[in-house]
């Protein structure tokens, strides 16, 4: 087996435990998604009641919910290990650590994905956008969103774990990188939902893949030194 | 306010705000 | 010694570009006097990215050599950054209101990315802060730097091209000046006035590394008197 082919068995290993973790602690899946939808009420009562304003923002506090919720996600994800010392453990295994960034970073995504489709459908009913016609885009505006979420939150959320004062450190330090990402993602939401009439779909769902293959690749890059002595 | 408000406000902060993280320095490294 | 001079050089320049850029160089056709605010406001913005250009790579050295003095380094640049980064959006904010008749706006790619530099930043020291083990804070802090870095770009590109859908016209940017037909006495005036405190940054970075240094020093020595008291406490139980 080569050596990459390894790595990447390893990361689904990874991923699939926390995964199943995460499954068989089910309230934290459940209890994040009840948080977005929150979120979502509460941008409701802030904007509120008039339907057309609401759905013009819709596409906004859509991927502010999510990068919210996003938040609680990714550090879940890494309390896990911590609990029991179990990133230690890890650390010490002769273990790639792109493999276990990987992994991680995987998990997350799984939950964000499912996230991302609750979310989704919570804004079209409670502001009033018609999903319909623009699903394609709006799903591939989705994961690439998602991808770039858990990409850097898995990142930070390793970061944090151990730092005293970790439950406002992992947004302020996330939450700035996440900025692109956030306007690239509302941009195309906001033009798929309206039918793309500028043509600048395209260039913000590129924008969205070059924000995620340069996070991923940071973090790939960097994730060894977080374990060793991060 | 006029123009010269913004300008001194602006010049007021910036060569100020200079003047005194150098003095801060200073200090600190004098007392080690 | 040479620091010295350099300071006292600086501190020159300084002075006196100020009072060139404030009543020496005429006042902009359109912009009138307000325009004076621009030279400090983009020197600021010039040395806010230098410094995170400085911390981003003394953390890639840190990574690689695991030479505490590259962690020294990269901490003066982000303190002496922040401070920077903060003049320059106060500076863009002054110029603003007097020239587009707001203080903010959203699609200013310049004001905006440095407004994400300056969370970045405060991030970065606040996150110093909660590390009291040398290596592993300047671990920590080198990752967090690097990957801020590399988003600095990303969010300045995102910015631009906002902007650019928006189609708001960007009076008196200084793109006009930096451009080779501008007037001479402006583009001799801004590059004087970012000499002068390009100066004065490297004698601030020079002197808040000798100060990173002692306190590393005085650290180390606390940490050992406390490890000796330990020690003595056991021998006397």
């Amino acid at each position: 087996m080569t050596a990459l082919r390894y790595e990447a068995r390893l990361a689904l290993a990874i991923a699939a435990k926390d995964a199943r973790a995460e499954m068989r602690g089910r309230q934290a899946v459940v209890s994040t998604l009840f948080f977005a939808a929150v979120v979502l009420l509460l941008f409701g009562f802030a904007l509120g009641p008039d339907r057309a304003r609401l759905a013009e923002a819709a596409p906004g506090l859509l991927w502010l919910a999510l990068v919210f919720a996003g938040v609680l996600a990714v550090s879940r994800l890494h309390l896990i290990e911590t609990d029991d010392g179990a990133l230690e453990q890890l650390a010490l295994y002769p273990v790639p650590r792109r493999a276990i960034y990987a992994g991680k970073a995987l998990a997350g995504l799984a939950v964000m994905a499912v996230l991302g489709l609750v979310v989704l459908g919570a804004v079209a009913v409670l502001f009033g956008t018609s999903i319909g016609s623009a699903i394609v885009p709006l799903l591939a505006t989705l994961m690439l969103g998602v991808v770039g979420i858990a990409a850097v939150g898995t990142f930070y959320a390793g970061l944090t774990v151990r730092l005293r004062a970790r439950e406002v450190m992992l947004p302020l330090l996330m939450l700035p990188i996440l900025a692109p990402l956030l306007l690239g993602a509302v941009k195309a939401t906001a033009a798929a939902l309206a039918g793309d009439p500028f043509g600048e779909l395209g260039a913000w769902l590129q924008l969205l893949v070059a924000f995620d293959v340069i996070m991923l690749t940071a973090g790939l890059a960097t994730y060894g030194y977080l374990l060793e002595d991060g | 306010m006029t123009d010269v408000g913004y300008i001194v406000a602006a010049y007021g902060v910036i060569f100020g705000g200079l003047a005194l993280y150098t003095v801060t320095l200073w200090r600190r490294l004098r007392r080690r | 010694m040479k620091t010295r001079i350099l300071g006292w050089v600086a501190f020159v320049a300084v002075a006196v570009m100020a009072l060139v850029a404030l009543f020496l160089v005429p006042a902009d056709l359109n912009q009138g006097d307000a325009q004076r605010i621009m030279y400090p406001h983009v020197a600021s913005a010039w040395l806010a990215y230098l410094s995170f250009g400085v911390t981003a790579l003394a953390g890639i050295g840190w990574l690689w050599r695991r030479d505490i003095r590259f962690d020294s380094v990269a901490l003066s640049g982000a303190e002496i950054g922040v401070m920077f980064t903060a003049f320059a959006i106060w500076g863009g904010m002054m110029w603003g209101r007097p020239v587009w008749g707001v203080f903010w706006q959203w699609e200013d790619p310049r004001l905006t990315t440095t407004a994400v530099l300056l969370a970045l930043y405060a991030g970065y020291l606040l996150l110093r802060r909660l590390t009291d083990d040398p290596e592993r804070r300047a671990t920590r802090a080198a990752i967090v730097g690097i990957v801020a870095a590399v988003d600095i770009p990303i969010v300045h590109f995102s910015v631009e091209w906002w902007r650019g859908l928006h189609q708001t016209a960007t009076i008196g940017s200084p793109d006009k000046i930096l451009n080779p037909a501008a007037p001479v006495p402006f583009v001799l005036t801004l590059v004087g006035m970012v000499l002068a405190f390009t100066l004065t940054w490297t004698y601030l970075m020079i002197r808040r590394y000798q100060l990173a240094q002692a306190d590393l020093g005085r650290e180390e020595s606390a940490r050992v008197e406390r490890i000796m008291e330990a020690r003595a406490a056991e021998a006397t139980r």
